[in-house]
């Protein structure tokens, strides 16, 4: 369901180069939130955040139509 | 209808010729790959990385042909066999060597992983990217027709390979990626170039999985592929030969990925080369390039600024990337570029209508998307890409559409935590708007599978779209090698001689203080060193919407004064007349003009002088 990332803080080696790799991971938008949470279900997005993207795909379909693609269809 | 064979043959011609221009760029830049040891993403990476830098390669080697005056066909071909022969050498070692490490080693199948999420989201992607792909190759293997495509885009090109490079460096000259075309046109024509941008355009999609492989993984990665091709710009572009979008684009991208792969994947300042001769050649080409170049800058500033340990590291690789992107763009900036007339504030309101209503849901998501390695990297780039190419005046959005295709995809793969209902909803919507917007590109491909089929010969086509190409046909079987047209329809592709069909010819013999008179413009013309004349009038009285600039309005009176009065004086002669009906049914009244040319002894009267000092100008 998830994608792998090679790449996430998990290498096998124990050297100076992989404990730098997790540090970079950690600090640069590295924490990889699907490594935290496995293995797990992933959290639920907020009531609120899922109703914002939901009006926002709403509100940029209904504006396509309305000013974009009705105005390019072969009928018109 | 069965297709005709003289058909068949040009069809199959024009692919041939795109396909060796591609082994061609394979075989100039694989030894270069194998240096820069970029074949950690297997085939897919050897290939794109591979093609992409030949390309460049090439292109610089047929930019140094032009300066040294040997762009001849003989020597464009000659180029293109030996490219394809080292292909060959290189495709036979690739292949015993793999033999080799088949008997040794197992292997293991990657992305074995797959969710019925993914499978069921790629499926629906590869239909639409599959009805895409096959629309715009309809329309790729049809003659150009496009305005901006005959009017500039591929007659510059035209123009240095039939003077032989000359003008190469001139404002009217070529970019880089420009020479891309001109390989195409010397091996075949105008249908080998669109099919060469149409492989740009693939290129592009394959290199925006490889850098979505860097983020997100292999299965995912090809999510990203196919949401470019539903972005309407890049359906726009795919078809139509000349632009630089595309390819501007597909350089930008493998930059980022060469920056990612240093990043985010901590490979060695090797990539950061590669990403450095991506990136000369976009900022070579493009504004766009140069804003790029700013938003790599701002991405490793901040990956210094939280990583120290890594900062003698960054620095290298960062020096590199610099190095080499100045190396590789500094002849072209010096001799094409036109900055300061790009930097302008520029409406975003066509940015963003290209973008497409799919990627732009895809970034709303955001707010509620995990973080992701790397992901950071890619959305500074891609901000401080937005907020410099704001102010560049031209479709500089395309380099940022792969970043946003990238963004995206993780967005639709987080929407597995949304509630079902809501989920469907959402994903119903993308549904509908993605198969809206093929209607256009579908719709401009109708009237051209009958010609990309076999079914219909190009020039009956050309006769029957294209309003110059008449006049063209019958210049090809008179004109000089020498001669030289002034087009004023946008047809200059299609002449066998060096044209002038853009306003910035006309614009000369507008200026003429205290106007110009019509033997005056004849001489200037003349003087100019143009043979042919083709003048376009509208034929009913809405001279106004018909002929908007200045151009067109110097064409009209000049005819209108001159024609008129006499045709056959000496000095010019109306060789070809006919009237054709464009798009709207409005007639248009066509003349060819043959004019004699001065003897190089005569004398320039005061207004003469005037005008070969604007010219020059």
């Amino acid at each position: 369901m998830i994608a792998p990332n090679r790449d996430s803080g998990t290498s096998r080696s124990d050297g100076s180069w992989a404990a730098a790799r997790r540090s970079v991971a950690a600090a640069f938008f590295g924490r990889d939130e699907r490594k935290t949470d496995e293995p797990g279900e992933p959290p639920p997005v907020s009531p609120t955040l899922t109703w914002i993207f939901l009006g926002w795909a709403l509100g940029v379909g209904v504006s396509y139509f309305a000013f974009g693609a009705w105005w390019s269809m072969p009928w018109r | 209808m069965w297709p005709e064979l003289d058909s068949v043959v040009e069809l199959l011609r024009s692919l041939w010729a795109a396909a060796a221009v591609f082994w061609a760029a394979f075989g100039f830049g694989r030894p270069l790959v194998r240096q820069l040891r970029l074949e950690s993403g297997g085939c897919l990476a050897v290939g794109v990385w591979s093609i992409a830098t030949g390309l460049v390669v090439a292109g610089w080697l047929l930019w140094v042909l032009a300066a040294l005056g040997g762009i001849h066909v003989i020597v464009i071909a000659a180029l293109t066999l030996v490219g394809a022969i080292w292909a060959l050498v290189e495709l036979a070692c690739a292949c015993l060597g793999r033999v080799a490490r088949a008997r040794s080693t197992p292997q293991h199948r990657e992305g074995a992983h797959r969710s019925r999420w993914l499978a069921g989201g790629l499926a629906l992607l590869s239909a639409s990217a599959a009805a895409v792909l096959l629309a715009s190759l309809a329309i790729a293997l049809a003659p150009p027709t496009s305005v901006a495509v005959l009017s500039d885009a591929l007659e510059r090109p035209k123009n240095v390979l039939v003077a032989q490079g000359a003008g190469l460096t001139e404002p009217g000259g070529c970019s880089l990626i420009q020479t891309w075309w001109l390989w195409a046109l010397a091996l075949d024509g105008p249908v080998a170039a669109n099919l060469v941008h149409w492989g740009v355009g693939l290129l592009l999609v394959l290199a925006t999985v490889l850098l979505a492989r860097v983020l997100l993984g292999s299965p995912a990665a090809w999510i990203a592929g196919g949401l470019i091709l539903l972005s309407p710009g890049v359906q726009r572009h795919l078809g139509d030969a000349g632009f630089d979008q595309l390819p501007c684009a597909l350089l930008a991208t493998l930059a980022v990925l060469g920056a990612c792969q240093v990043l985010v994947q901590f490979e060695s300042a090797r990539a950061a080369v590669a990403a450095g001769l991506m990136l000369g050649a976009a900022a070579a080409t493009q504004p766009a390039g140069a804003f790029l170049a700013v938003a790599l800058a701002v991405s490793w500033a901040a990956a210094v600024g939280t990583a120290p340990w890594r900062r003698r590291e960054l620095a290298i690789s960062g020096g590199a990337l610099l190095a080499t992107a100045t190396v590789v763009a500094g002849p072209a900036l010096a001799g094409t570029a036109s900055w300061p007339d790009a930097l302008a504030w520029y409406s975003l309101r066509g940015e963003v209508a290209s973008l497409g209503p799919v990627l732009l849901i895809g970034l709303g998501g955001l707010a509620f998307a995990r973080r992701l390695r790397g992901l950071g990297h890619v959305s500074i780039v891609l901000v401080a890409y937005l907020a410099g190419g704001a102010l560049s005046r031209g479709e500089w959005w395309t380099a940022a559409v792969p970043l946003v295709a990238v963004v995206s995809t993780w967005v639709w793969i987080e929407t597995l935590r949304l509630p079902r209902p809501q989920a469907i909803v959402i994903v119903g919507v993308v549904a509908l708007v993605a198969g809206a917007g093929l209607g256009p590109l579908l719709e401009k491909s109708y009237d051209r599978w009958p010609v990309a089929l076999g079914r219909l010969r190009r020039d009956e086509f050309l006769l029957a779209r294209e309003p110059g190409f008449r006049a063209a046909a019958l210049v090809s079987q008179i004109c000089q090698p020498d001669d030289r047209a002034l087009v004023q329809d946008a047809s200059g592709l299609y002449f066998p001689c060096r044209t002038e069909s853009s306003s910035r010819c006309w614009r000369p013999l507008v200026a003429l203080p205290g106007g110009g008179g019509p033997r005056r413009l004849i001489r200037a013309a003349q003087r100019a060193g143009y043979a042919y004349l083709l003048l376009a009038e509208p034929v009913v009285d809405d001279s106004k919407a018909a002929t908007g600039d200045r151009s067109q309005l110097a064409a009209r009176y000049l005819e209108q004064r001159l024609l008129d009065r006499s045709t056959d004086d000496g000095e010019v002669v109306r060789i070809l007349q006919y009237r054709f009906a464009d798009s709207n049914h409005r007639h248009i009244r066509y003349r060819l003009l043959k004019l004699r040319r001065l003897p190089a002894t005569t004398a320039l009267s005061p207004p003469d002088r005037d005008v070969h000092r604007l010219e020059r100008r």
